[in-house]
């Protein structure tokens, strides 16, 4: 039964993908506070930089695609054993999260340098590109274990 | 977007490039090497893997040994009943002597008897 087959697949890997599942919060969460907080970018000069790179709509697809890219990475890996490429997508997932993340990370630092924006929200944020850059190196390194018993 | 904020987004970029670059670099190298330390899935498939294993090869070779033994049983078993019906005969020839030997000395008994 394929319920029960994505269930043990994600449960059985769970406590070393820890990192990773982590990651789908802040992606999801974000994707969330900015379709129920619509004005967001207007209530603090931090936004300014974000907000001249894309709208919030924007913002709210490219966290939202991240998202999705890091759930289907997780389920797929450890649920179907005859895929061998399951790192590989975890791989992917991760530096779309790198990505992701340290544009939104920039923006809040230009923001702080040019407009008058917190510099807090540069520290928390690049938090997450340094726990992606940590999730970048393990499933690459997946990605070596993989070629090395091919 | 003064040249100042440009100069870092460049700046800024080019960093997480190369960490990363490396980060996934460095993850590959120590996983083709087999020194990567970091923790492995739930040991649960990989018992069920190797079981697989074992009962692809073990049942076969099992199969084999209990059929060769099964022919060997059925042969001990033909040579046995032989050696039983052999002795059987032999003590019933055994038995035939006795009873004649016994009416002999009945025989002699009696002559022994009747000369004295």
């Amino acid at each position: 039964m394929i319920i029960v087959r994505v269930y043990r697949g994600v449960a059985d890997h769970f406590p070393i993908r820890v990192s990773e599942w982590v990651m789908v919060w802040p992606a999801l969460g974000m994707w969330l506070a900015l379709q129920i907080d619509i004005n967001m970018f207007t209530t603090s000069p931090s936004f300014t930089t974000l907000a001249e790179w894309g709208s919030q709509g924007t913002w709210a697809l490219v966290v939202a695609a991240s998202a999705i890219c890091r759930l289907a990475a997780l389920t797929i890996n450890g649920t179907f054993k005859g895929f061998a490429f399951s790192p590989q997508i975890r791989a992917a997932a991760s530096i779309v999260g790198v990505v992701v993340w340290s544009q939104i990370s920039l923006g809040f630092f230009v923001a702080y340098m040019s407009s008058g924006g917190a510099l807090s929200g540069a520290v928390v944020w690049s938090t997450l590109v340094l726990l992606e850059i940590a999730n970048v190196h393990r499933s690459w390194s997946d990605v070596g274990k993989n070629a090395r018993d091919r | 977007m003064d040249l100042g904020s440009l100069d870092i987004e460049k700046l800024a970029n080019a960093i997480v490039v190369l960490v990363c670059g490396l980060a996934a670099g460095l993850g590959f190298r120590s996983g083709r090497k087999g020194t990567d330390k970091t923790p492995q899935a739930s040991p649960v498939g990989t018992v069920e893997v190797a079981a697989a294993l074992v009962d692809n090869r073990a049942v076969a070779s099992l199969t084999g040994e209990v059929a060769a033994l099964n022919i060997n049983l059925m042969e001990s078993r033909k040579v046995s009943y032989g050696h039983a019906e052999r002795i059987n005969a032999n003590l019933q020839d055994l038995t035939e002597a006795v009873e004649k030997q016994t009416a002999a000395l009945v025989g002699l008994k009696e002559e022994m008897i009747r000369r004295h």
